[in-house]
């Protein structure tokens, strides 16, 4: 596998997974890793780039999160979260 | 293909998808009624669900394929419904695509991957129901208009657009290749083409532009060649099809086409309205602190009314079938083998496959709720971190739980779990859980051993312990299993929460008849097979010549003073000591010494191996005290208190008590598992494996504690 170095600019953004959300906001995804299937899967539900979500919880003991997307709701594990990369919107 | 002769019936075979919680099983049980047959996908797991309906001189084969999200599978359960597509093989006359109107891009990002698949397609626009003010015949029109696809809109529990949904079919089987989606590229090229014919004067319809662009349209083609800018529009058209087979395919791209058309079909602010009461309900029941305590209330709930309500049903099915083996025993008084084969091997197998029907058929009834309104994605959501450590997701809260009742009604309810390689791991480990059949024998060693030595407090806790033996062991085993043994990576737990509804009693109705009848057909005909086996091993050898001796034994005794008990429960002590399973549990014994168990515990433990519940009366036969003996009874437990080894030491101490116990916990005596395993595996590999596992693991389990015990002096 290639090493790949992050650039500045990568340094800025902010996972889903390390994120501390607020509710009623909402965020943007900038940019999802389609690492595994995992991640693509996350796209596949409409975790596409653009694409804004909103928090509705987090499960006891803090991982998963239940997020609205696209008029679903979903729950994502910390695991797959980490891939995609977020900002909140103005 | 569809095929029509004047004797046999058409039949066309429909294939059913759609995005798991879409109203594809609800649609499908419209449409097939109880018609339904469950088989098994080739070499896996994945249950194949088909029905049929009769429309005319025609039928329908209806496959109701597993939710899917995409055609990338993920899963061994999406791979089969995939497979059944792609395969030209299997490949369907029909494929009917459910569309949820209340996911609707979601729903279409899987529908923009169907189209290149080129199977003639009907799309089913359901939930319109449940969104306000939204006429769900005008929201399928304006669908159709969109994607060019011929797409009906359906009530599934209102029965409503079923018959118009049918007739769909059978016309777009009829049309064959014609009925083939185009893609959204191909239907812009061919939408301004035929724009383009019309205002040259051309009235042509997209049908007939779609056989010219395939050269089939001959009249059209030659009046065309006169105008020779249209036919190089024509040729035009063709080379642009040509190159959308190259078509963009990224995720991205797909949402951007659902959005357009979830915009042309215009449902407006009623899907986010219909999520906004979800949202409100969520904003409690998946709280990090109040979705946990209503979701313990409820599951409290829920196993609590299945205690009280089974209970007193398996009492009067265990009555029932006592009753007629004694009513049908004087028929065959005169031949005994046969009298004890009726009504002890088949009687009683009978009454060990009926005995479960209560609690599958009420636990289905819970589950069938929890599912149906949405909150079964729910509780796996809150319980998720608990298992996901282990190589497990939180819906296999549902099945373990469950199987502290009993794990024939846990195992069977794994399928709340859509992906094959948790429900195997969680099937795999259910057993381990401390069902309810264990509990006497944990009541009877506790009651003689604990209780009396360290009182009551010390004999709650070992009942408390004994019932997390198990759970604690299961942990490593998940590990290992979800880790090693399970080969793949496991498939993403990212799981949807479907908004809430109503459940649908009729589907309720349908989930509980339904397991109960696979569960009786395909389980209970090897549990039923498996007692007559068992009753044999336990009943011969015996003649005449051996009662009448074993009765001048006890005669014998008697004269020296030495007999206890009856010489009924003598005699058959000894016929069990010398029938061919004794003979085992006499040659197995050494096995057991270092467990602390003699050639009697031992043979206790065989007999006990087609189904625990059979340990204490077993107990009670090998010390001579009759097969009516329970936990509580005095007798036994003075019997078991007062049993020597040769050599006159206590048979039975603290430790070889506990071991013993331990033993029971961790040790798979259930035939009626084991069957069950067989029937949602499809395969005798897991049964086997489970039985080898556990049985191995108890042995050990039961020499370490003995040895422990013994060694700290007890």
């Amino acid at each position: 596998m290639a090493v790949r170095f992050r650039t500045d600019a990568e340094e800025l953004l902010v996972s889903l997974a390390e994120a501390t959300l607020e509710k009623e906001k909402w965020y943007r995804i900038v940019r999802i890793d389609a690492v595994d299937g995992h991640t693509t899967r996350l796209m596949e539900l409409g975790l596409v780039e653009g694409t804004i979500f909103k928090l509705a919880n987090i499960a006891p003991f803090g991982d998963p999160i239940h997020i609205q997307i696209r008029g679903s709701s979903i729950c994502v594990r910390s695991q797959e979260a980490q891939h995609v990369y977020i900002e909140a919107t103005d | 293909m569809a095929s029509t002769s004047s004797q046999q019936l058409r039949t066309v075979r429909v294939a059913l998808v759609g995005n798991p919680n879409s109203g594809k099983s609800s649609l499908f049980n419209a449409l097939t009624g109880a018609s339904q047959k469950v088989g098994n996908y080739p070499g896996v797991t994945v249950e194949k669900v088909s029905g049929r309906r009769r429309l005319g001189d025609a039928e329908l084969i209806i496959d109701d394929l597993p939710g899917i999200y995409s055609l990338t599978p993920q899963s061994a359960d999406e791979r089969a419904a995939v497979d059944a597509l792609r395969d030209p093989k299997s490949a369907p006359d029909v494929l009917v695509y459910v569309v949820d109107a209340a996911n609707l891009e979601r729903n279409l990002y899987l529908l923009h991957q169907l189209i290149p698949l080129r199977i003639p397609m009907v799309l089913a626009l359901t939930m319109t129901d449940t969104l306000e003010g939204v006429d769900g015949t005008q929201a399928a029109k304006r669908l159709e208009r969109s994607t060019g696809i011929p797409t009906v809109s359906v009530v599934s529990h209102k029965k409503s657009g079923i018959d118009d949904l049918s007739a769909k079919i059978l016309e777009v089987a009829a049309a064959g290749p014609e009925a083939v989606p185009l893609t959204p590229q191909q239907l812009a090229i061919m939408e301004s083409l035929t724009e383009r014919l019309a205002r040259a004067g051309f009235e042509v319809s997209m049908a007939e532009v779609r056989s010219l662009l395939r050269g089939e349209n001959e009249l059209l083609a030659d009046s065309l060649l006169r105008t020779p800018e249209l036919y190089e529009a024509v040729a035009n058209a063709r080379s642009e099809l040509l190159l959308t087979e190259s078509a963009n395919s990224a995720p991205a791209a797909r949402y951007e086409w659902a959005e357009k058309v979830a915009r042309e079909v215009e449902l407006g602010e009623a899907a986010t309205r219909r999520s906004l009461i979800t949202k409100r309900i969520d904003a409690v029941l998946t709280h990090s602190f109040w979705g946990l305590v209503i979701f313990v209330l409820l599951m409290y709930g829920v196993f609590q009314s299945l205690y009280t309500l089974a209970t007193p049903l398996m009492d009067l099915i265990d009555g029932t079938m006592a009753w007629l083996g004694e009513s049908v025993s004087e028929t065959f008084a005169t031949i005994p083998w046969l009298q004890s084969l009726v009504v002890d091997g088949v009687i009683a197998g009978v009454g060990a496959v009926l005995v479960f029907l209560p609690q599958i058929i009420i636990l289905f009834f819970f589950i069938a709720i929890l599912e149906g309104t949405g909150y079964m994605a729910r509780a796996a959501f809150l319980m998720d971190r608990l298992f996901s450590w282990c190589g497990l997701n939180g819906r296999a809260f549902i099945p373990l739980l469950s199987s502290y009742a009993c794990a024939i009604p846990g195992i069977m309810s794994a399928r709340v779990m859509p992906d094959e390689k948790s429900r195997l791991a969680t099937i795999l480990i259910a057993p381990m859980m401390s069902c309810s059949a264990r509990l006497p024998v944990y009541l009877l060693f506790i009651g003689a051993f604990i209780e009396p030595l360290y009182g009551p407090g010390w004999a709650g806790f070992a009942l408390f312990a004994m019932h997390f033996v198990g759970l604690i062991v299961a942990i490593p085993v998940a590990l290992l299993i979800t880790r090693r043994l399970l080969k793949g990576s496991s498939p993403p737990f990212i799981l949807e929460l479907p908004s809430y509804q109503w459940p649908k009693w009729k589907e309720v109705g349908l989930t509980m008849f339904f397991r109960a009848r696979v569960f009786v057909v395909s389980a209970g005909t090897i549990i039923l097979a498996m007692s007559v086996v068992i009753w044999a091993l336990l009943y011969f050898p015996r003649s005449e010549a051996q009662i009448a001796s074993y009765e001048r034994e006890f005669a014998a005794l008697e004269v020296a003073g030495e007999a206890v008990g009856e010489m009924e429960s003598f005699v058959d002590a000894r016929l069990v000591e010398n029938s061919i399973l004794g003979t085992v549990g006499h040659t197995l014994a050494p096995v057991f010494y270092p467990a602390g168990f003699d050639w009697r515990l031992t043979t206790s433990i065989l007999a006990a191996f087609p189904a625990r519940e059979l340990a204490v009366s077993s107990l009670g036969i090998i010390f001579s005290l009759g097969g009516d003996q329970n936990e509580e009874s005095p007798d036994l437990r003075r019997a078991l208190k007062s049993a020597t080894w040769p050599d006159g030491s206590p048979l039975l101490t603290v430790a070889s008590a506990t071991a013993m116990m331990v033993f029971f916990a961790l040790c798979c005596q259930c035939m009626a598992t084991l069957a069950v395993i067989k029937r949602e595996t499809n395969s005798w590999k897991w049964p086997t494996f489970v039985f080898v596992y556990m049985t191995v693991l108890a042995y050990v389990a039961a020499v370490v504690i003995f040895q422990l015990l013994r060694w700290v002096g007890l």
